[in-house]
């Protein structure tokens, strides 16, 4: 492995100097092409904020610094990610991202029914129910498979991958290994359908490995994962189905430690999906059971650390503010409260939303046209008895508590050419016990928020955004507003307070001003301001952000 | 630090080509494979706009090319790709959103990110063009009126 690593390191540096130091005619015609991607982000802390009871770190310079490299040639790829977190990762971030180095290499070959690619990739297998590798910076995950891959597209209906390796953890790889296997198969050819109809059928198995040493009688070391979906589609409508099944897993609580138990649990998910379109509209609904299914390549990983798939929450995505405080965080998996004490298994809810778009000159969209948005979605935790692992029971399919229910309208209404305006309402029901640990288990929130857009001359345009979120049984009402100036196609400033008020304890104000330049593919963004103490969620996974307060600075350029 | 400095001073002070040659393959609403190095490499415009179905400043551009898109088409027979880079949370959204929009676009999935993490990019929105497959026009995020300089580089880039 090492001596692979090493080599691997050689010949993509070796490609980078060649590459770069020919000039891009030469390199287009005879040595391939060389593309990539720096990204920068860094804080500079204040050195505290009584009123958010921060304190900075001793370096309080920080940042996180990623360059990424690809060299292409024919059918021949290589490339690397090299990621400095100097001195520091910021504030957080895992420990274990710290000092620099290479994070990723890998060299591929690609033809047109085949490909293979040795070192580190990114993969997922259908839904990603089973297996996801993937990179998400924001939140400081990248658990990309260290070993081998092999995909095969014989025909157009049909892809077979094979896949094996490690999944990586900051600067190095996990313990646990990982094997698997997908295929994707297009059957329309097979059902004889009419055009425009078309069946797809994936079936995926995934396999994972890790020692256990410790005192527990038969602690299952080899996990197996099976997944079987099939979908339908035709012009306006679609309807897709996936069972996924998983053998015996040993039991981890919260806190990445192994529980004490002789007794373990399969797992299984049930996901349906259905889309129905027309003419300036559009509907989609979900179902979905989880129980006990996500999972880890190493069973006592940090948070978001060697996840080996991906289970996210079936809700809406929110891109205001303060819609995005009480957010769902999915139960996938058995959660405990201290000492062990079960507080849930899984989950089992839908979602249903609906688009409408009222067309100009038409009754409903007047003169500029307008626009409709409803969602809604509701989940329960899946039903067990007791609060003992040892004893409980699981049901199949039952209802729980209620989890996390959502009610969103939005409105938008052009009214005028210059001027767009956006309504939009949030009702939430939080079962903060069950989702954070703690709290209520029936908080209550709504938020209403109108928000809107002038433009002046072609290139220049004010957005205003006022929002307000009365809380019932937890921290308070929230008020927030934003403002941007903003001249094409270049230059951003932007103006933002969240204030969490109407509480015994504390009320604060998040202040935050900042620009942003753009040119082509660099952009450059700075700001200062406080930063509110949360969860960050992409999809479903979460990162805990602390409270601070200082400078931030973001740099992007690909080339 | 001091070898990620060489590696990115040596990148940045080369002329480097925008070409493309193995991009991934993407699906559309109805599991179809498309090939995106067959996307770019057409004799017409092409746009390619990176979006997510949460992502507002992503929609309120593709709502503001909506506007000018059935003129755009006659004028220049461009065509713009809507690569949604939802992951399979919101994915299942996007041709409904679409519809509900009254959008005229092709969608594709980039179902694990493959396409934007090929083409180095950071955050959505994002907009490429590509012209007979050569890149005429690239932006990173976007600010109501960017679409109007885009048309004019693209009109420029194919007369």
């Amino acid at each position: 492995m090492i001596y692979m690593k090493k080599l691997l390191s050689i010949f993509l540096v070796t490609a980078v100097i060649i590459s770069a130091t020919t000039n891009a005619q030469d390199k287009k015609n005879r040595y391939g092409k060389l593309t990539g991607g720096f990204e920068s982000n860094a804080q500079y802390y204040n050195k505290k904020d009584e009123t958010l009871g921060f304190v900075a770190p001793d370096d309080r310079f920080r940042s996180n610094n990623y360059l990424k490299v690809d060299y292409s040639n024919q059918g021949f790829t290589a490339g690397f990610q090299y990621e400095g977190y100097s001195p520091n990762a910021l504030l957080g971030y895992s420990e274990n991202l710290k000092g620099n180095g290479f994070t990723n290499y890998y060299i591929g070959y690609q033809r047109k029914k085949y490909s293979i690619t040795l070192g580190h990739f990114y993969e997922q297998f259908g839904n990603g129910l089973l297996l996801r590798s993937w990179e998400d910076r924001q939140i400081g995950i990248n658990n990309a498979i260290f070993g081998s891959r092999l995909t095969l597209s014989p025909s157009d209906n049909v892809e077979i991958k094979l896949v094996y390796g490690k999944k990586r953890n900051a600067f190095t790889t996990g313990d646990g290994k990982l094997w698997g296997a997908n295929f994707y198969l297009k059957l329309d050819k097979l059902f004889k359908l009419i055009e425009n109809q078309h069946i797809n059928t994936e079936i995926s198995y995934v396999g994972k490995q890790e020692s256990y040493k410790g005192l527990i009688k038969d602690f299952p070391e080899t996990i197996h994962f099976l997944s079987l979906s099939t979908g339908y589609s035709c012009t306006n409508f679609s309807l897709s189905a996936e069972y996924t099944f998983k053998t015996k897993e040993g039991n981890i609580n919260d806190q990445g430690n192994i529980i004490n138990s002789d007794r373990f649990f399969t797992g299984d998910v049930l996901q349906i999906n259905g889309t129905y379109t027309k003419n300036n509209s559009g509907f989609t609904a979900n179902f979905r059971k989880v129980k006990n299914f996500s999972s880890r390549t190493d069973r006592t990983a940090g948070i978001n650390q060697l996840l080996l798939n991906y289970i996210p929450a079936l809700t809406k995505q929110h891109h205001y503010s303060l819609a995005n405080i009480y957010v769902y965080n999915p139960q996938v998996k058995f959660s405990f409260l201290p000492g062990n004490v079960l507080n849930s298994v899984g989950e089992v809810g839908g979602q249903l939303e609906w688009y409408q778009n009222f067309p100009k000159n038409t009754k409903w969209g007047g003169k500029y046209g307008a626009k409709l948005e409803i969602n809604f979605s509701n989940y329960f935790g899946l039903k067990y008895d007791g609060t003992d692992i040892n004893t409980t029971n699981i049901s199949n399919l039952g209802f729980g508590n209620i989890n996390y229910q959502d009610f969103n309208i939005e409105l938008k209404k052009n009214i005028s050419k210059q001027l767009k305006l956006n309504f939009t309402f949030v009702s939430i029901l939080y079962n903060q016990k069950v989702i954070e640990g703690y709290g209520s288990e029936k908080l209550n929130a709504n938020i209403f928020i109108t928000e809107g857009i002038y433009k002046f001359k072609n290139s220049q345009s004010i957005k205003l955004d006022m929002q307000h979120m009365w809380v019932e049984d937890g921290k308070g009402n929230w008020a927030a507003v934003t403002t941007e100036y903003n001249i094409a196609p270049k230059l951003t400033f932007f103006l933002a307070d969240l204030y969490n008020y109407g509480n015994d304890y504390k009320q604060i104000h998040y202040y935050n001003v900042g620009g942003a330049f753009t040119i082509g593919s660099f952009r450059f963004m700075t700001s200062y301001g406080r930063q509110r103490e949360g969860l960050l969620c992409v999809g479903g996974i979460c990162r805990l952000v602390p409270a601070s307060t200082g400078f931030n600075f973001s740099t992007n350029y690909s080339f | 630090m001091k070898t990620i400095s060489i590696i990115f001073s040596l990148i940045i002070t080369t002329q480097i080509t925008f070409a493309q040659s193995n991009l991934p393959t993407l699906k559309n609403s109805t599991g179809k494979l498309i090939s995106l190095n067959e996307v770019i490499n057409k004799n017409e415009p092409v746009i390619i706009s990176f979006w997510a179905t949460w992502c507002g400043t992503c929609i309120q551009e593709l709502e503001s090319i909506h506007e000018v898109y059935e003129d755009w088409q006659k004028e220049s027979k461009l065509t713009l790709f809507a690569i949604a880079i939802d992951d399979t949370r919101s994915q299942g959204k996007a041709s409904a959103l679409a519809k509900g929009k009254g959008w005229q676009y092709e969608i594709l999935f980039d179902q694990n990110q493959d396409l934007k993490r090929a083409l180095n990019i950071a955050n959505v929105p994002y907009v490429v063009a590509y012209f007979k497959g050569k890149l005429i026009y690239e932006h990173s995020g976007y600010i109501p009126g960017n679409e109007l300089l885009m048309y004019e580089k693209i009109k420029a880039a194919i007369q």
